[in-house]
């Protein structure tokens, strides 16, 4: 085994960090208008629902407006991803015998925006969250370095008792994005999230988003969103993953 | 997922509430400005019950295999609830508490494939002796054979090792009276995976705890609340040891962190990042972004030193080891110590974390240190001469001289071993005594900070400083005091993989027991490094896959391992020495000093 001194580390480390902050998204400086679309009823957005790690698709999520007043409710339903992979031999022969399980599709819990761009309930976590206060799901200014911190408390249906939930958004470039829904100039956003999970056991629960916004589209075209917990007081010391999705826009109307 | 049970109630809870707001609101009328305040109020309320309504009805639909279309547009009446809740409700599972039961495992499994040396080839131990000119010891030349060399196969050795394997069970109650408040209870077992489970003493290390056993993890019972905290009874890992965990990408593999941090005198056992027994704790809910942990685990013991039996209800000594560890007769003066106390204090805000954490472990007892050792200055003591024949000079009240003629007599001496013809028997030939003074307490306190970058790279840094106290004459042989440095960077490939680099540090100590086969008295420098690589890939949110490289390089006479911590199977400093009969006289198992451990190992880890 090579000789490893301290100079040597230190001279990998800050390369291997120099070299992975280098690469990344394109970066598009030129803001588009500033021109965000108003809801209005009916207004929907077609998703590709994957999963974060392994990159399959898990269904496909539409979003669709269903009233606006003082606040915006946005129902949501889903529809199973169609199996692209062909059958081996015998799937057919052995379908019969596996009990059938129909997961085609279904409604999923409602967004509410009150007002319009402040989430007040969340359905997009493996548990729909209210919040006490409503909380930005998008930068209030659509700017490269603006940023907001927020303190609130929220519940779950499974549990309701208020539980802290501290958020921190920033607004980092204007990038140009291509999804299957066509190409956008889109403000990237990151949520850097800290609460505690409704499980007693879950500690040092943190969640990350990476958002990308098109005023023209009047939600996000991308949204990525992962977290990870300890489990505390045990002997397991590596984090656990929570489930974690990517959207991508299939199409907008 | 949502307990229709409780959602009922609560759907109507907030539906009187809501009509409460609105008869209040028609007998407030005459104020105009209150009226549209409490209308607004109404609104809101009618609102959230809405949406909870919806999505009541939602999270049904996906229990029920057929969601019942009714119940969209027919909120459940107050008293008895419609035929389609009622077939929702059938369709339920049956039992909801052995679904309960079963959410409430949880675990991980972590295996791997090593491959390492010890890493002392062509060494060679020379005897070092005599009075110090300008403080260096005359080399009298090489020790005789067979322990000139490393005994045994200490090169490249393949090992497929278990590590940090648990199986556990979680669960709360609710308290009658005690809305804020819940019981919970937490029962961890360790898990032998790669092994059979039993007891864990082998020939580098004895205790009597049985790997596998329940309880042998983390196990608790307490009270917790959002409000105010948790307060735990049980076995457990500390403060001092659980707030840095978070810095640690490398925990469980052969290169981790408790190599060198938390490691006061290197070799296999960590000492401040042991579970501790019989230990009561408090945990503080977030203040502002501040929290903090205050634990203490009593001595539980009743012997002259407070604590060289085991602890009342215990089958180890306090720090983990049974007695008789360290080549004694059956007394916990291997490491074991009195009452133990652990503290930490942490900050988050955004991407920061800091930590702040101390750790106190009462009259630690290490008089089997002298043992056997190697160190001139113990020599010198030794040679003040036994009290018992006549002898006998000011260090001498340092060396246990009662208990080793008492011992020496078992083995056919007669009076004092320094004396013909005891002194020619093979206890007197080839054992020494033991300290009586080597009993002080122990400290450490470190400072921590985690910082994560947007670009996906995360910065961890530890300083640690752990200290012994003990008195002048002893200093020679305090090995357990030192600084400490941990510095570590993880960069985010993707969200399925990346790489990491750690890097330990381990200052000089004030002096050393002197137990290794090689001990050099004129080596001054006995600090170590230790550097780690890892590659992790995720397949999914509950398995990855690791490879992890690392080396540990020790100077002069330190002995740091490789696999200290959770690694299973540990790559240290000892050579293949063994000996046919119980021993006392540290002929056993020979450690080297200088060595250096490095190692690779590809492992997979899922956690459920």
């Amino acid at each position: 085994m090579a000789h490893v001194t301290r100079r040597f580390f230190l001279l990998s480390s800050a390369a291997l960090s120099a070299g992975c902050a280098l690469r990344g998204p394109r970066v598009d400086a030129t803001p588009p208008s500033l021109n965000v679309r108003q809801p209005v009823v009916g207004q929907s957005w077609r998703y590709a629902k994957q999963d974060i790690f392994t990159r399959t698709v898990v269904d496909e999520q539409v979003d669709r407006i269903a009233t606006v007043n003082h606040s915006v409710e946005i129902d949501s339903s889903y529809q199973a991803a169609a199996k692209a992979a062909k059958p081996g031999w015998g799937a057919n022969l052995l379908r019969k015998y596996i009990p059938r399980q129909d997961h085609s599709g279904g409604t999923l819990p409602s967004e509410i925006q009150d007002p319009w761009g402040m989430v007040l309930v969340d359905p997009h976590w493996s548990q729909v969250q209210v919040f006490e206060t409503p909380i930005p799901l998008w930068p209030t200014q659509l700017e490269p370095g603006w940023q907001t911190h927020v303190s609130t408390k929220y519940k779950t249906p499974a549990d309701q008792g208020a539980l802290p939930w501290d958020q921190a958004m920033k607004a980092q470039a204007w990038e140009t994005v291509t999804v299957p829904a066509g190409r956008f100039k889109a403000l990237r956003y990151t949520n850097l999230i800290k609460f505690r999970h409704s499980d007693f056991s879950r500690t040092d629960s943190v969640r990350r988003e990476t958002l990308w916004f098109a005023p023209e589209v009047g939600r996000w075209v991308v949204r990525e969103s992962k977290g990870t917990y300890y489990v505390i007081d045990s002997t397991i010391v590596q984090p656990y993953n929570e489930s974690g999705y990517r959207w991508e826009l299939l199409e907008w109307s | 997922m949502l307990n229709l049970r409780l959602a009922r109630p609560m759907l109507i809870a907030l539906a009187a509430c809501a009509a409460n707001i609105c008869v209040q609101g028609s007998a407030l009328a005459d104020d105009a400005q209150e009226n549209k305040a409490l209308k607004e109020q109404m609104r809101q309320m009618m609102q959230r019950m809405d949406s909870l309504q919806k999505q009541v009805e939602a999270l049904s639909k996906q229990q029920a295999a057929t969601p019942p279309p009714a119940v969209v547009s027919a909120p459940p009446p107050v008293t008895a609830p419609p035929p389609v809740v009622a077939k929702a409700a059938e369709k339920a599972p049956a039992e909801p508490k052995f679904d309960a039961f079963l959410k409430g495992f949880y675990g991980t499994l972590d295996a791997s494939v090593d491959y390492s040396s010890k890493g002392m080839d062509g060494f060679v131990a020379y005897h070092y002796a005599g009075t110090p000119v300008n403080g260096v010891y005359a080399n009298q030349g090489p020790k005789g054979a067979p322990g000139t060399v490393p005994f045994g196969n200490v090169g490249w050795q393949p090992a497929i090792s278990t590590n940090s394997a648990t199986l556990g069970w979680r669960g709360s109650h609710a308290i009658p009276g005690f809305a804020d408040t819940k019981f919970i209870l937490q029962i961890e077992a360790n898990v032998a995976l790669t092994d059979s489970p039993g007891v864990q003493t082998g020939y580098t290390a004895q205790t009597n705890g049985v790997r596998g056993g329940i309880g042998s993890g983390t196990t608790y019972i307490g009270f917790q609340s959002p409000s105010w905290g948790a307060l735990k009874l049980g076995h457990a890992t500390t403060p001092y040891n659980n707030t840095t965990r978070r810095l640690d990408p490398f925990a469980g593999m052969i290169g981790d962190m408790p190599v060198i941090m938390g490691n006061t005198g290197g070799d296999n056992r960590v000492e401040f990042n042991a579970a501790m027994d019989h230990a009561i704790w408090y945990e503080s809910p977030k203040y502002g972004g501040f929290s903090y942990d205050v634990f203490f685990s009593p001595a539980q013991n009743r012997t002259a030193d407070s604590n060289l039996n085991l602890a009342g209800g215990s089958s180890n000594c306090s720090g983990g080891n049974l007695p008789g560890s360290g080549n004694l007769l059956l007394a916990c003066d291997d490491g074991g110590f009195d009452n133990a106390y652990s503290i930490d204090l942490k900050f988050e805000t955004g991407n920061l974390y800091l930590t702040a954490a101390y750790e106190l472990h009462k009259h630690v007892n290490r008089n089997s240190d002298g043992i056997g050792s190697n160190a001139p200055a113990y020599a010198n003591i030794i040679n003040q001469g036994d009290p018992a024949a006549g002898a006998g000079g000011p260090l001498s009240q340092y060396l246990n001289w009662a208990q080793f003629d008492f011992v020496a007599s078992a083995y056919g001496a007669t009076g004092s071993c320094t004396t013909a013809p005891s002194s020619a028997t093979y206890y007197c030939a080839n054992a020494s005594p033991e300290f009586v003074g080597d009993i002080g307490d122990e400290a450490a306190y470190k400072f921590g900070a985690q910082y994560v970058f947007d670009f996906g790279l995360t910065v961890n840094g530890i300083f640690e400083r752990m200290t012994r106290k003990l008195p002048a004459a002893l200093q020679f042989q305090n090995e357990r005091q030192r600084n400490g440095s941990w510095l570590a960077f993880t960069q985010a490939l993707s969200a399925k993989d990346n790489l990491n680099l750690g890097w330990a540090h381990a200052g000089k100590t004030p002096g050393d027991p002197a137990g290794q086969h090689n001990y050099n008295p004129n080596s001054t420098d006995n600090s170590a490094e230790m550097f780690t690589f890892a590659y992790k890939h995720t397949f999914d949110k509950q398995l990855y896959w690791y490879a992890n490289v690392a080396e540990t390089i020790n100077k002069g006479n330190a002995h740091y391992d490789l696999g200290g911590g959770g690694h299973g199977v540990k790559t240290d400093c000892h050579d293949g020495t063994t000996t046919p009969i119980i021993d006392y006289t540290s002929a056993g198992n020979t450690t080297w000093g200088g060595c250096r451990p490095k190692a690779v190992s590809v492992g997979v880890n899922y956690k459920f």
